[in-house]
């Protein structure tokens, strides 16, 4: 398979399109035998050699946090009990459509991965965490199940509210020790637990089939990126030396763009210049799960980080004071700067508040947070000015 | 990341705001203004620190203090 730009894919030999919103889904035909065609059959590796291959490809998870896979694995064995592998298929960015599309065009990849990693670890059941409303990609997991001989653990799918926090590790561990969806705070970090005690394993989909890829000796070092294109999501296999401007002109967006969010509604504003030029992937600060959005000439950036920030306060779990009250106070500082309703230069108020809110809840949403308000003040900086000393927008007039 | 110093962490999931621990250990916790604490390392003076630190701890009534180091 090769891509767009002549590089050797090994996921998906061209991009997939699917609309902004809503539950994906996509068509294709992966059945056992034509999945076992496109990519050779696994080898049944004993845990050490899987973890090998895993230590040297560097494999770090896709789920956004990019953590290492082998120390996490290390963490896992190091606690007591065997453990649950917990598939995260909850993709909550709603920019992001890589594991749905992953799921649904390549099940036996990620069961491949799945099956591998719950032998390594030895893992006892399986869970599939997706979203309620994600029918095609449940259907689509059961029937590759029956179509093939499942030599792993049990694995039942369990669904989730459609919540943006739904798909955080320890909300998804939490809700399946009977507790609420809602992160949980931990004094050691990377350390989950079931109710019974149980340690478990939280890997994102994508992650899963990389590893299933790593048992066929294949260390793809690709990135799944899902890119903002007008009214649809496109999701194409990228590499961390491709400069930004040419995962957007792959995706079909058209260059220069005025900025790039990368990293999701909690990620970094990326002037045009640079998204424009030579910044390669690897590079960027805050890549996250790929979710890449690009803003046209025509667009406000205060505007649309005011929308951001606005789904992003109401999202929050509301658990920890500085989160539940900080982030609508920043909200409404954001709507009023994009409405030209700000009439004094409160941008120093506004950071000061981002610096109050970071950091101190229990999950990282609030970082989040401060961290694209505090990069939409910098890259549209010129934009504040315009905002609260005239009356029109440079860009959307 | 939650809060912490070098002595204490906070659990803010349990944090209500309530603001005790800021009465007790003045030189570790300053509340913000929403009540909340903020969490310092303190300027000299360990036996002292170590001391407001269990106060502060032990004066939480949602128990959101914990020892560290």
């Amino acid at each position: 398979m090769t891509s767009l730009l002549g590089r050797q894919t090994a996921l998906f030999d061209q991009s997939i399109t699917v609309p902004a919103g809503g539950p994906v889904q996509v068509i294709g035909v992966d059945t056992h035998a034509a999945h076992l065609d496109r990519f050779g059959p696994p080898a049944r590796l004993a845990a050490a050699e899987l973890v090998q291959r895993v230590l040297d490809s560097g494999l770090t998870g896709r789920g956004g946090g990019h953590f290492p896979v082998a120390a996490k694995w290390r963490g896992v064995s190091s606690q007591p009990g065997r453990p649950v592998l917990v598939v995260n298929g909850a993709e909550s960015e709603p920019l992001s459509a890589k594991d749905a599309v992953l799921l649904q065009l390549r099940p036996h990849l990620v069961l491949d991965g799945i099956e591998a990693t719950a032998s390594a670890l030895g893992a006892t059941e399986v869970v599939l965490w997706l979203h309620s409303d994600a029918h095609f990609s449940q259907h689509i997991v059961r029937a590759a199940l029956a179509d093939r001989r499942w030599d792993g653990p049990p694995v039942r799918i369990v669904a989730t509210g459609q919540g943006y926090l739904s798909g955080e590790s320890s909300a998804a561990v939490r809700a399946l020790s009977g507790g609420p969806t809602l992160p949980s705070y931990r004094a050691e970090r990377g350390r989950l637990s079931l109710a019974d005690g149980r340690p478990a394993l939280v890997h994102n989909v994508e992650s899963l089939a990389r590893i299933g890829l790593l048992t066929r000796g294949i260390d793809a070092g690709s990135v799944l990126v899902s890119v903002s294109r007008g009214a649809a999501r496109v999701v194409l296999e990228a590499w961390p030396d491709w400069a930004l401007v040419e995962v957007l002109r792959a995706a079909g967006v058209s260059v220069p763009v005025q900025a790039t969010l990368v990293g999701g509604y909690g990620g970094r504003w990326l002037a045009g210049p640079d998204a424009g030029s030579s910044l390669r992937l690897a590079d960027l600060p805050s890549l996250g799960a790929g979710v890449l959005l690009p803003l046209p000439h025509d667009e406000c950036g205060l505007a649309c980080s005011a929308a951001i920030v606005d789904y992003l306060a109401e999202a929050s779990a509301r658990q920890c004071g500085p989160c539940r009250l900080g982030l609508p106070m920043i909200a409404e500082a954001m709507a009023e700067l994009a409405d030209f309703r700000r009439r004094r230069t409160d941008a120093g108020q506004l950071r000061q508040l981002l610096q109050l809110v970071a950091g101190r809840g229990a999950c990282s949403h609030p970082d989040g947070v401060a961290g694209m308000v505090a990069s939409a003040l910098d890259v549209f900086g010129s934009d504040v000015d315009s905002h609260l000393h005239e009356d029109r927008c440079r860009h959307a007039g | 990341m939650p809060a912490e110093s070098k002595r204490l962490g906070l659990d803010p999931t349990r944090c209500e705001g309530v603001g005790l621990c800021a009465v007790v250990a003045p030189a570790l916790i300053e509340l913000d203004r929403w009540g909340f604490p903020l969490l310092h390392n303190e300027k000299g003076h360990p036996r002292r620190a170590a001391k407001q630190a269990r106060r502060a701890i032990r004066a939480c009534p949602h128990q959101a203090l914990h020892q560290r180091g």
